[in-house]
């Protein structure tokens, strides 16, 4: 094995950071029964109720992201990586240490990005764009572009369940990134669009990062991660097993070590 | 480079702070979201894409009250000699509430388990999809109580035109704040129990007939009418069939039915959800 290229430079400024993990770990319960109230309270109040059993998606992470900069996050299928940017994002908390985040985030996580089946297209973005804290007028300024970008002119106005899955993964990147983010959290998304789709993606992620946007970025795909980032975080079990520079992590990856 | 906020979100496991990164608090929160916008976006779509599927739909919402209404003052006029005045009009209020409780809160109460993927992928305060739930049955509620403009056409004598109907709104007001309170807890508590919804159905059966709708409070005897008064649906029927057909302000005691109730059960409701919320992301 190797070691982490530990520990980070502690010259950086408080100043030029974005996210800070710390210590952080989270625990689900693991349940062999669905709970129902009823049988808890009985079973509380007879004394024989039993804690459920925990398990930790992801123990002991820390680490700083600088702003400007675009970071990989490898890792195999269950190490924790999409825990991770939920935790990120605010859509979970951390049982143990700190997650602390600033700016205003757009959070791609996984197909679908949250849409309900029954909106339509259009009131889905409406409703994401709200979510990611724009202001009406800023998504009425901004929906053609958005639609245009998504290339769904012509479905917008059907509701989302007769969507297919590059339909949803376009409209939910197209949101996400007209949302002049500080900070870009994509899990897996731009494995559903078709080629052409991909490329425009990763076209306007550099327009994002010449912008100074932050992007945290999940992918299984090598030549993504070595072709966009600067820096990879590496996820094993729950544990953060390389915090460095993308080459040599990629070359370790591979290996499958 | 752009500018970047000084104020972070730092996320513990006992909850959310806004502050300086050493973890100082104090700060400002950050330019939060037009929340109001994503509830009334989440409202709005509550209600449509429940009759999306069925062209004629909503009209299912005004045909059942008006069922039951015209069976029950049958029944109860020609076959049970029931004495109260102008009982068509009378039942229809009751009615036209009921279905607001009784269809909104087992829905605000699967809110989460339904919008389950909206809830695990995007960032927005939780509290507003079982709030939304509850307020979009008041479009139903809007567009059943035309059936009461109509009715007042045929039994004209039945309402009062008068000063009184200007607090209408604040008993549905107080009707909203009361259903929000209850469906904050029993949404959270049923992502995690899945037998709070089956609760909530078998109570609304028993409240069915703890709440005057088909019959008055003034005809119980005394000890049972004090009872009735621990439910505040009670003393927003009588506050309503008080203003509509009677044109009576609402008493103090009615008022007080209806206002202590509702805030206990919001203040608990809050509570419950505060509790809950954030093992709620986890288990959806």
């Amino acid at each position: 094995m190797f070691s982490l290229p530990m520990p980070p430079p502690t010259d950086v400024q408080p100043a030029e950071l974005i996210i800070r993990v710390d210590g952080v770990g989270k625990a689900y319960r693991r349940f062999e029964q669905q709970p129902f109230l009823l049988r808890n309270l009985v079973l509380r109040l007879l004394g024989r109720a039993q804690p459920p059993k925990e398990f930790w998606p992801l123990r002991n992470i820390s680490f700083d992201v600088r702003r400007g900069e675009t970071v990989g996050l490898v890792g195999q299928n269950g190490s924790g990586k999409s825990t991770l940017l939920r935790l990120i994002a605010g859509a979970a908390y951390p049982n143990e240490g700190r997650i602390s985040v600033r700016g205003r985030i757009a959070p791609l996580l996984a197909l679908g990005a949250g849409f309900h089946p029954d909106m339509t297209g259009r009131e889905c973005i409406e409703i994401n764009a709200t979510a990611l804290g724009l202001r009406r007028h800023e998504i009425t300024d901004r929906f053609d572009t958005v639609v245009a970008f998504a290339e769904l002119a012509d479905f917008i106005d059907t509701p989302v369940r007769y969507y297919s899955s590059g339909m949803l993964a376009r409209l939910g990147f197209s949101v996400a990134v007209h949302t002049d983010p500080d900070l870009l959290l994509v899990d897996e998304v731009l494995a559903v669009g078709d080629h052409a789709f991909q490329l425009k993606c990763i076209e306007r992620i550099d327009q994002l990062r010449a912008g100074g946007t932050t992007i945290l970025f999940v992918s299984h795909d090598s030549e993504q991660v070595r072709r966009l980032c600067d820096r990879v975080l590496w996820l094993k079990h729950g544990r953060l097993v390389w915090d460095g520079p993308v080459a040599a992590a990629l070359e370790q990856y591979g290996k499958g070590a | 480079m752009r500018a970047l906020t000084d104020v972070w979100v730092h996320r513990r496991p006992n909850g959310l702070s806004y502050g300086a990164l050493d973890g100082s608090t104090g700060g400002a929160r950050p330019r939060s979201g037009d929340w109001l916008h994503v509830l009334s976006v989440l409202t709005r779509n509550e209600f449509r894409a429940r009759y999306r599927a069925q062209a004629l739909g909503i009209l299912w919402s005004l045909l059942n009250p008006l069922v039951q209404m015209v069976i029950m003052s049958l029944l109860f006029t020609r076959v049970f000699r029931v004495s109260i005045p102008d009982y068509p009009v009378f039942l229809l209020i009751g009615f036209v509430v009921w279905q607001w409780v009784s269809n909104g809160l087992p829905q605000a109460t699967q809110v989460f388990v339904t919008h389950a993927d909206v809830v695990k992928r995007t960032v927005f305060p939780r509290h507003l999809l079982p709030i939304a739930s509850v307020l979009s049955y008041g479009f139903n509620f809007a567009l059943e109580s035309s059936l009461l403009v109509l009715l007042a056409f045929v039994f004209p004598q039945a309402f009062r035109l008068s000063p009184a109907l200007l607090l209408v709104p604040v008993i549905l007001v107080i009707l909203v704040v009361l259903l929000c309170g209850v469906a904050l807890a029993t949404s959270v508590l049923n992502v995690v129990y899945r037998d709070v919804a089956y609760l909530v159905s078998t109570t609304l059966t028993l409240l069915y007939w703890l709440t005057p709708i088909i019959y008055a409070v003034d005809r119980l005897p005394l000890p049972y009418r004090n009872l009735m008064l621990l439910n505040p649906l009670t003393s927003v029927l009588v506050a309503l069939r008080g203003c509509l057909m009677l044109g009576e302000v609402p008493s103090a005691v009615t008022w007080a039915g209806m206002v202590v109730p509702t805030a206990v059960v919001l203040g608990i409701g809050w509570l419950v959800f505060r509790g809950h919320e954030r093992t709620v992301l986890d288990y959806v």
